[in-house]
């Protein structure tokens, strides 16, 4: 029981660490583009606005999901779930809100394994390169965090025998 | 390890990630660098996100934006500025745009060709500012390079342009400024060259450069030409006595139309 709690602790001090590292994720460049000697920084709200002005709105949609809302979902997720398994809400919902964080856990690396796979491929010297930014790695930073809290939380889960 | 830290041990990976967060976004707002206001007549073929800043070919800045001003007389481009670069931008800094450029007797601005045009700038020395008139070409002479300012008045121009060389002996010894009408006077500004100020003494006379003259009489014609540059933009030629006197507060100078003989023998050097 005492495992069980340092591990939801762990949890939560995660989420809270990844929450922290949210804020400059979003409010700086996660890439620097250049083309023709045109040089971008571009944030990722800063891509999504773009996004919408060039009426694509489904891959607008995504981004704005999967780097802005789910990692915040997943926060907050991790919260909710890390207090609930301390005061003996129905172990069926708890299991399953757990179930749907690592479900979607993963996913929001999307974004990073995509700028790296730009990065490397647009790559003609001077005519056209993207270079990672800061808030790249704040955002990398983001989604480990928000995935070892969740690890954390199964831990604590299973050592509380809560299964879904 | 007590009870007690082993429960603060989680913690501790918030407190890395605050500070971690604070550094990067304090990092970003030290590392952007003002925005100046550049006023111009016309863009000189500035583009947005793409035209940079330069100082001695040093990138430091780029143009961000160029827009005209709500009652379309002016055109204003705005920098930014990288934070070290940031002491460029002073009372008394001087900005202009660089292009190429092809004269009689130079080329000028022959990288801005690959590049495409770009801003540049002579510092100046009076306290930090952010709006800035910028000039319609580049000064006539760098504010950095090394010399001395001398008034020349004239009754009139002889041809003498801005730009034009300062000749002793032949040899370049500095440039002309300036020039404008001041009391119904022609006012030239002179730079002289560091290197050649000793040059210049109380009784130091100037004329225009011979561009073209010629001498047709009854024996021949007789053709004298100046330099290709001096064809073009004028030029002034001056002239030392030997055992001249230093300059004085009150030194004036004034543009001779032609040279007196005289003046012409202590270059020649038979007095």
């Amino acid at each position: 029981m005492a495992d069980a709690r340092t591990r939801r602790s762990y949890a939560t001090a995660f989420a809270l660490s990844a929450l922290l590292l949210y804020v400059p994720a979003n409010l700086l460049p996660i890439f620097e583009h250049a083309s023709f000697g045109r040089q971008q920084e571009m944030t990722i709200w800063a891509g999504v606005i773009e996004l919408v002005e060039a009426s694509e709105m489904t891959l607008a949609a995504i981004v704005f999901i999967a780097s802005m809302v789910i990692p915040l979902i997943k926060i907050v997720g991790v919260f909710w779930v890390s207090v609930a398994l301390g005061r003996d809400t129905s172990p069926k919902l708890v299991g399953r809100g757990l179930a749907f964080l690592e479900r979607i856990g993963p996913w929001s690396m999307l974004d990073v394994f995509l700028l790296a796979v730009a990065i490397s491929v647009v790559r003609f010297g001077d005519l056209t390169y993207i270079v990672p930014r800061a808030g790249i790695f704040a955002f990398a930073a983001v989604v480990v965090l928000t995935i070892i809290a969740t690890q954390n939380l199964r831990a604590a889960a299973d050592a509380q025998g809560v299964t879904p | 390890m007590t009870i007690k830290s082993s429960r603060l041990l989680p913690w501790l990976m918030p407190v890395i990630a605050a500070i971690a967060a604070a550094f990067l976004l304090i990092r970003e707002v030290r590392s952007k660098g003002a925005t100046l206001v550049l006023r111009a007549d016309r863009n000189a073929g500035l583009e947005v996100d793409v035209s940079k800043l330069r100082y001695r070919g040093v990138e430091c800045g780029r143009v961000t934006d160029i827009r005209l001003d709500p009652e379309a007389s002016e055109v204003k481009v705005e920098v930014t500025i990288e934070r070290w670069a940031e002491q460029l931008a002073r009372e008394g800094s001087k900005f202009w745009v660089v292009t190429p450029k092809l004269e009689v007797g130079r080329v000028r601005g022959l990288e801005a060709l690959r590049s495409g045009a770009y801003v540049t700038v002579d510092p100046g020395e009076g306290p930090e500012q952010t709006e800035f008139d910028m000039l319609p070409e580049a000064p006539a002479v760098a504010a950095d390079r090394a010399g001395q300012r001398y008034l020349l008045f004239a009754k009139q121009t002889h041809g003498i342009q801005p730009g034009a060389p300062i000749y002793y002996r032949g040899l370049t010894i500095g440039t002309v400024v300036r020039r404008d009408l001041v009391n119904d006077t022609i006012r030239f500004e002179l730079h002289v060259d560091r290197p050649y100020i000793h040059l210049l003494k109380n009784e130091t006379k100037f004329w225009p450069t011979v561009a073209l003259r010629a001498d047709v009489g009854i024996l021949g014609a007789e053709f004298e030409t100046g330099t290709l540059e001096s064809f073009w933009s004028g030029g002034v030629t001056i002239a030392t006595p030997p055992n001249a006197t230093k300059i004085r507060d009150d030194t004036t100078y004034w543009l001779a139309p032609e040279p007196d003989d005289d003046w012409q023998a202590w270059i020649d050097g038979d007095t």
